[in-house]
């Protein structure tokens, strides 16, 4: 739960071309820590999703060219997978891995995250997720209107397939 | 990152398949109810009630012809990315919200 003295930061989410989304953060806490909750599976496992979609780290091998896998109970008990392989990790800095979903297989973006020092032990958050096409882009963009991962992607599946 | 995202208002308007394959056709131009129908292969009675969804939402508007409904995008425009990235970042919000409160008590120091 949030007390009243914790401050919420603004989220910024733009889009610097047809086939990116780009998300900047401030955290009220050092790099390290932000890093921590990126880089511990424990830690990670219990930000990444909500209570009724509780996303598992089952697998992060984090250096360049290992795999990670999470995964989280579908709307009708069935596992969904999410996973991917890192491509850059220098920390507390800079952490690049390709990432898919297992309803939508074949889809693969590239997520870029980066941890800038601020003054006063605060850290911004810079995390750019570049697609293969506009249509990708979109799809996911769109899945922020759907009611669970599962569905969205059987949506974002639908309307790639009518794209093609 | 993963999306998990809640519905509210206009949104759950596009929540649906059809709908947004309706609102992706009268990006091209108007049509008429069972134009709309015909590529879907929905009945017409099914048709009309995504239609209303939308037309509530102010994503489309219908106007009667003799026997035919025209329809044609709203006043509520679906200008590409403003919707969905507004529904996007308020899901990015939530999650680093948990963030926030995570590194709140790592901060402190108390057990995780």
């Amino acid at each position: 739960m949030t007390n009243d003295t914790q401050r919420r930061n603004d989220t910024s989410i733009t889009t610097p071309s047809d086939t990116e989304i780009r998300i900047e953060r401030v955290f009220e806490a050092p790099r390290e820590l932000v890093w921590e909750a990126h880089a511990d599976p424990e830690l990670l496992s219990e930000w990444l999703g909500p209570h009724d979609h509780p996303v598992t780290v089952t697998e992060m091998d984090l250096r360049p060219g290992g795999s990670y896998r999470w995964t989280s109970p579908g709307p009708e008990g069935e596992e969904l997978a999410f996973y991917g392989e890192y491509r850059e990790v220098s920390p507390p800095q800079v952490m690049e891995m390709t990432f898919e979903f297992s309803g939508a297989p074949g889809h693969v973006s590239v997520d870029r995250l980066e941890l800038e020092e601020l003054e006063g032990g605060r850290t911004r958050l810079v995390s750019i997720s570049t697609f293969d096409s506009k249509e990708d882009r979109d799809g996911m963009l769109q899945s922020g209107m759907e009611k669970g991962v599962a569905e969205g992607y059987d949506k974002l599946d639908a309307l790639l397939a009518r794209r093609r | 990152m993963v999306q998990f995202p809640s519905l509210d208002g206009t949104f759950s308007a596009l929540s649906d398949p059809t709908r947004r394959a309706i609102l992706e056709r009268l990006g091209q131009g108007g049509a008429t109810i069972s134009e709309l129908a015909e590529p879907s292969g929905m009945s017409l009675t099914g048709l009309k009630k995504h239609v209303r969804i939308l037309e509530q939402a102010e994503l489309v508007t219908t106007e009667k012809h003799g026997r035919t409904r025209h329809c044609r995008l709203g006043p509520k425009r679906l200008d590409e990315a403003s919707h969905w990235i507004e529904a996007y970042r308020r899901n990015a919000e939530e999650r680093f919200g948990r963030l926030d409160e995570l590194l709140e008590r790592q901060k402190k120091g108390s057990p995780r």
